[in-house]
């Protein structure tokens, strides 16, 4: 490698550093009253913030650990088909409301599920969130008639809430006009009983949208409405209260609805639910939320025989379920009496779709999936209705809880060790080796600022275990300057040129410097692929670091030993 | 040039005697640990024993007798300890293994909360984090731990297969595994607690070993192709190690420095920067004292470089 390429390769990899570590720099230097005021202008702007840093360990900000082993053993074969699928299905929808930045949930093994929450550490709310069985019920959406009572009460209390709290309305006030969603109808999903019917699912409506989305002033005499686009209707134009909201907004409009006067406003037989996830329309990502009956009118547990297929006629996706004995009777009476009306399917308190009733549905029936539905979409649907039909019975065999305080207390010791470490070894070695101790300081500096934004940049969790590993690089890539350094102090007592002694210094030493940065880079492999939460945060940090350490012997040192052969002596 | 150690004229192979008997007195110390750890009889964590560890302060202060008092009529086997530099004052870690199933694991934290709520009702005990693991997982993490341990092992013995001949590689991973067993024997003698870190750190140290003694043997390597004869065999080695000398204390010293550091990062990292702190020290013993001797040793017996 030449010069030149070692130049240039350096001047990227600090650009490219740079940006990397960019948002980590921004979050680690707000304050609270920064990140107060962040939050204030715009909800969910430091979560966003935290997704794009450098993540911290459970044991650093905090958090909530927990391997749930499904009980198969409590399940006959059917039941035990999927199981596992069910249950991390079911987590992932009531962790997806916590407001988590970051939360893994993950299979491991045949029967275990992990579940890692960082940053929250309400430890009973999560306990009982993992370890319930899934609750999978049918709601009806409310009219678009009492929804319209409703929303101008809401605006006026968000009005009067944001004057009480002086905010400027105007600065926040959504954005451009959202297009009448001419596409929305066409992903509706549809319920029809299975026998008979066709289903024409893109017969769309967009005749008589409703529309809430005005721009200018009415963003500040109706924040909540002019945020909400109506999307949700029937076959026969009748509108229903379903929204998309942008998910930019959806962390705002959450707040609002939760606030004490908010909640008042609405009747107690009444909800506004969210989607379980969020879905791609006219180019953003929205959530959508509905305004729901209350009343809880048919549970998932008397669904059976659930499947996927598709349908003979359109070829489109469907899931059918078969219903028995006194439920099928109440279903069939439900669905008998709201058709053309939408039915809500609620997990845990979070909507998973809205079909619209086609007809009524006596033994058998389906959930056609709209036409834009993907196979994954429908496959979901199936594993919902079958975690509501066959609750997978979970138990907590293993957790770890670390506070906030004694995570902020573990970053703050490693900090200040990391910062002791690192101030004594460059003491150290600029005493030792002088001038070219102070180049070899620069180098480690730069070491250690490329190994947080490879982690910022590769999504990589730092532990503390992580922290121990940082300071171990800072040991490692010393190694190599002081290899360099003897060497062509040996060189140069032989009587040999700084040139010539440098040469043969730096040649000599890199063997041995890439043997240390090579075995060490095996063991860290080792522990990352075999370790678990902590111990990976330390192989991670470990593994950059040395591959790091590695580099920047190879290029940024000899570039600045090239350029110092041009001198007769040497500080060293 | 600012120099401590310079290039001194040491004779180290002339004092093999006495660092092998060191060395094999603590190798031995390190394998009764090796076994005890195979037989479940050392100290283990409670992330390979099961067990629950909590950690949390009382708003009031406390004797550590007293909190001992409270708990060991329920867990006989209970440890507790203090925690002195945490943001709170009156804090401990209090700790209870090998728990018969994964329903009593959990079982004992609420048994455990409820016998502090009632024998200090006026003192509130605020937990600032809890650990709990059943014998499954702790199965588990066992097996991962041996399985890392293989893998790394394994990896390590062909990189180093690839790189040195045959006598440099055997003899480069009996001095690592010596420095190994010598801090799992101290650990065990200590009664240190083994845990997933202490793992962690014993296989970093096994890669930081052997890459000091492969300094050195890269140094004999190339002075033995000056010397020529028998006799200056010895010297030759002798002389290999004091030129690498120095660069071994330096980085020994350097790496020990930022490992003491590790020191102030609490709990969690005491017994991990224990063992990295011992073996950079015996892997340095070893590199200079031990590594090398056995080279001698074998040429000595049967001779291969000096027929």
């Amino acid at each position: 490698m030449s010069q030149k390429w070692r130049i240039g390769l350096t001047v990227v990899m600090v650009i490219v550093a740079f940006l990397a570590f960019w948002n980590t720099f921004r979050l680690w230097t707000l304050n609270d009253t920064d990140k107060r005021g962040m939050e204030d202008r715009e909800p969910g702007s430091v979560l966003r913030l935290q997704q794009k840093a450098i993540r911290l360990g459970l044991d650093l900000q905090g958090g909530i650990h927990v391997v749930l082993r499904v009980k198969l053993e409590e399940l006959n074969a059917a039941e035990r088909e999927g199981a596992v699928d069910r249950a991390i299905q079911v987590v992932r929808n009531r962790i997806d409301g916590l407001g988590v930045a970051e939360p893994i949930v993950q299979k491991e093994g045949n029967d275990r599920i992990i579940v890692d929450l960082p940053g929250y550490t309400d430890k009973e709310r999560a306990q009982e969130l993992i370890g319930q069985t899934a609750l999978l019920q049918f709601k009806m959406v409310a009219n678009m008639e009492t929804a319209n009572l409703y929303l101008p009460k809401i605006d006026s209390a968000v009005v009067a809430y944001r004057k009480a709290k002086g905010e400027m309305p105007a600065s926040t006030a959504p954005t451009s006009s959202r297009a009448a969603d001419t596409t929305s109808k066409a992903s509706n999903d549809v319920m029809a009983e299975l026998m008979g019917k066709t289903a024409d699912t893109s017969k769309a409506d967009s005749s008589k949208m409703f529309e809430y989305d005005e721009t200018g002033p009415s963003g500040d005499t109706e924040p909540f409405s002019s945020r909400l686009s109506q999307f949700l209707s029937s076959n026969n134009n009748a509108l229903f209260p379903g929204w998309y909201v942008n998910k930019k907004d959806q962390p705002l409009i959450d707040q609002w609805l939760n606030l004490p006067q908010v909640k008042a406003l609405v009747p107690q037989d009444l909800q506004f639910s969210w989607s379980t996830r969020s879905l791609i329309r006219d180019g953003a990502e929205k959530y959508e939320l509905y305004l729901l009956k209350r009343k809880v009118e048919f549970l998932g547990k008397f669904l059976e025989g659930i499947r996927l297929h598709t349908q003979g006629g359109t070829g489109g996706l469907a899931v059918g379920f078969k219903l028995s004995g006194e439920p099928s009777g109440r279903f069939a009476q439900l669905t008998g009496a709201n058709i053309d009306k939408p039915l809500a399917i609620v997990l845990d308190d979070r909507v998973e779709s809205s079909p619209i009733i086609r007809s009524k549905i006596r033994g058998e029936g389906q959930i056609e999936m709209g036409g834009s539905a993907t196979f994954d979409d429908a496959r979901n649907m199936e594993i919902v209705l079958k975690a509501g039909a066959l609750p997978a019975p979970v138990e907590i065999i293993a957790k770890n809880v670390v506070g906030a305080t004694l995570g902020s207390d573990s970053i703050r010791k490693g900090f200040y060790a990391s910062l002791i470490g690192l101030a004594l070894v460059l003491a150290y070695i600029g005493f030792y080796y002088r001038i070219s101790g102070l180049i070899a300081d620069i180098g480690l500096i730069f070491n250690l600022f490329f190994l947080l934004a490879a982690m910022a940049g590769l999504g990589a969790t730092l532990t503390m275990p992580g922290i121990a590993g940082i300071i171990l690089t800072i040991g490692m890539s010393v190694d190599s300057n002081i290899l360099i350094f003897e060497r062509i102090r040996e060189e140069l007592r032989t009587g040999k040129t700084v040139r010539a002694s440098i040469d043969a210094g730096y040649d000599r030493a890199w063997q041995a410097i890439l043997d240390s940065h090579v075995t060490t880079m095996i063991t860290a492999a080792a522990l990352f692929l075999f370790g678990s939460g902590s111990i990976k945060g330390f192989a991670v940090s470990l593994f950059l670091g040395v591959f790091i350490s590695l580099f920047t012997a190879y290029v940024i040192t000899k570039v600045i030993f090239d350029f110092r052969k041009m001198y007769k002596t040497i500080s060293i | 040039m600012f120099t401590l150690i310079g290039v001194p004229n040491i004779d180290f192979i002339g004092r093999r005697k006495i660092s092998f008997a060191i060395s094999t007195v603590l190798a031995l110390i390190g394998l009764a640990g090796f076994v005890m750890i195979l037989l479940g009889k050392a100290e283990m964590g409670i992330d390979f024993a099961g067990g629950i560890k909590v950690q949390g302060h009382f708003e009031r202060p406390v004797s550590i007798d007293d909190v001992r008092g409270a708990l060991s009529p329920v867990f006989p086997d209970v440890q507790v300890s203090e925690v002195k530099d945490f943001s709170f004052p009156n804090a401990f870690l209090i700790k209870t293994k090998r728990p018969e199933s994964e329903a009593e694991a959990a079982a004992r934290l609420k048994q455990f909360e409820q016998v502090f709520q009632q024998q200090f009702a006026s003192n509130k005990f605020i937990e600032d984090s809890e650990d709990v693991i059943g014998p499954a997982v702790g199965q588990q993490l066992r097996s991962d731990a041996i399985k890392a341990i293989l893998l790394s092992v394994f990896g390590i013995m062909i990189y180093i297969a690839l790189r040195f001949d045959y006598r440099s590689g055997v003899a480069a991973t009996v001095a690592m595994i010596h420095d190994v067993l010598a801090v799992v024997g101290i650990f065990w003698l200590a009664r240190i607690e083994f845990d997933l870190l202490v793992v962690s750190a014993l296989l970093t140290l096994a890669g930081y070993s052997l890459t000091d003694k492969v300094v050195v043997y890269d140094r004999i390597r190339e002075n033995l192709r000056k010397f020529r004869s028998k006799s200056e065999f010895i010297p030759c080695i002798n002389r290999s190690i004091n030129e690498t000398l120095s660069r071994t204390i330096n980085t020994s010293t350097t790496v020990l420095v930022v490992i003491v550091m590790a020191f102030l990062g609490g709990e969690t990292l005491r017994n991990f920067a224990m063992a990295l702190m011992l073996g950079v020290v015996i892997g340095t013993y070893s590199s200079i004292f031990v590594a090398s001797p056995i080279i001698v040793e074998w040429e000595s017996r049967s001779p291969r470089r000096f027929k």
